[in-house]
């Protein structure tokens, strides 16, 4: 079940160009707009795959950073934003292995994130459950297995850009797939036993 | 689909199309892979309504902090190529350049192997000679006291500094002419 990055707007797109040639040149105000817009979905990205809210914020400020430095050779084969998340993927996923060495354990398990409260009707309220359950049981997977479901399924990434992200071969991407998959069906169905 | 371990291994490639009418079929007569079939399909829904617009907002202050980390990065490379330019002394510089890798390289070539080194000089001289067809010249012979190795030796000893310094003065301008100093992108990254 491959997806496609969601479409922009063209206009978004040329002015992300824009502001793109002008960080390139060295114009800092630009680069600012350029992490103004990405910012929050380079933090989500991040949180997700480390699930705690400092080291996220840490992996996301360091891509940023990276980013800025590497610029001269940011060729534009892939669009800006794409470009950044796989930067935040990676850092993440590398400080994700630095704690791990560190503190000899996956790390933010128990700190998963806050979700906002859900809005009226039973709909939302059932969606929101959903959700919780689905926070709760990402949190039980490795980081390199969170890592490829949160840019597979959250940023609508093929297996293939997945595997560029996280420079893993696309068996590799496959195999954390499949046995992510595994994982939270077990978790699910757990859960669904247990509470009804 | 036989088994139910395969029907699993259906359910953990995503439920690809090919092979899901037999998958169907398998989950209509066991309750196991039904529910299991159920749970993945919810999860699917799930994953597939968290992303969007309802990602977590980064936290207050994000981009002065990433800017004011770009700040310091600029000005610790300003201050890198004022140091390469000023802050050390011209005998540390100038020892740092490759040219005086380079001189000393030859200069221990010349201890070390003087007859060497002249040989191949006159192999070299003689493959231009044949090269370029002109007649054959030989090697001008140093006339005493020239001609003693020690003397020789003295001799590439002294002139070790001074190639030391051209080369230096030959790479800086050779450096003014590809990078014009003061800050900028592209200046070691």
């Amino acid at each position: 079940m491959e997806t496609a990055a969601p479409a922009r707007p063209p206009a978004e797109e040329a002015a992300e160009e824009f502001l793109v040639a002008r960080a390139r040149s060295g114009d800092q105000e630009a680069f600012r707009d350029l992490v103004e817009h990405q910012r929050d979905r380079a933090y989500a990205l991040a949180l997700r795959i480390l699930r705690h809210p400092q080291e996220a914020e840490e992996a996301a400020q360091e891509a940023f950073v990276r980013a800025w430095r590497a610029l001269p050779r940011f060729r534009g084969d892939a669009r800006f934003s794409t470009w950044i998340h796989r930067i935040v993927a990676r850092r993440a996923l590398d400080r994700a292995a630095a704690l791990k060495r560190r503190l000899g354990r996956e790390v933010g398990v128990e700190s998963a994130e806050a979700l906002p409260a859900p809005g009226g009707g039973t709909d939302a309220a059932a969606a929101w459950s959903r959700a919780r359950r689905l926070e709760a049981l990402m949190a039980t997977l490795s980081e390199a297995q969170r890592a490829v479901v949160t840019l597979y399924y959250y940023e609508n990434r093929s297996v293939e850009e997945v595997a560029k992200a996280l420079r893993m071969p696309e068996g590799t991407v496959k195999t954390h797939l499949s046995r992510s998959r595994a994982a939270l069906r077990a978790g699910w169905l757990r859960e669904e036993r247990s509470d009804p | 689909m036989r088994s139910c371990d395969e029907f699993e291994r259906w359910l953990d490639q995503g439920s690809p199309a090919a092979g899901a009418l037999d998958a169907r079929a398998h989950a209509g007569g066991c309750a196991s892979c039904a529910a299991a079939e159920r749970a993945a399909l919810e999860l699917e829904a799930a994953l597939a309504t968290a992303h969007g617009p309802a990602v977590t907002p980064a936290p207050p202050g994000f981009t002065p902090r990433v800017m004011a980390r770009i700040a310091a990065f600029e000005e610790a490379r300003v201050a890198a190529w004022a140091l390469d330019d000023a802050a050390l002394p011209w005998w540390v510089r100038a020892a740092a350049q490759p040219a005086t890798a380079l001189a000393c390289v030859l200069g221990g070539l010349v201890v070390w192997k003087p007859e060497a080194l002249q040989s191949a000089a006159a192999a070299a001289l003689a493959w231009l000679q044949g090269a370029i067809s002109t007649p054959r010249l030989s090697l001008p012979t140093l006339p005493h006291p020239y001609g003693d190795p020690l003397v020789q030796l003295g001799l590439a000893l002294a002139a070790l500094p001074f190639a030391a310094w051209a080369g230096w003065a030959l790479y800086r301008w050779s450096e003014r002419l590809v990078c014009p100093p003061g800050p900028g992108l592209g200046h070691r990254v």
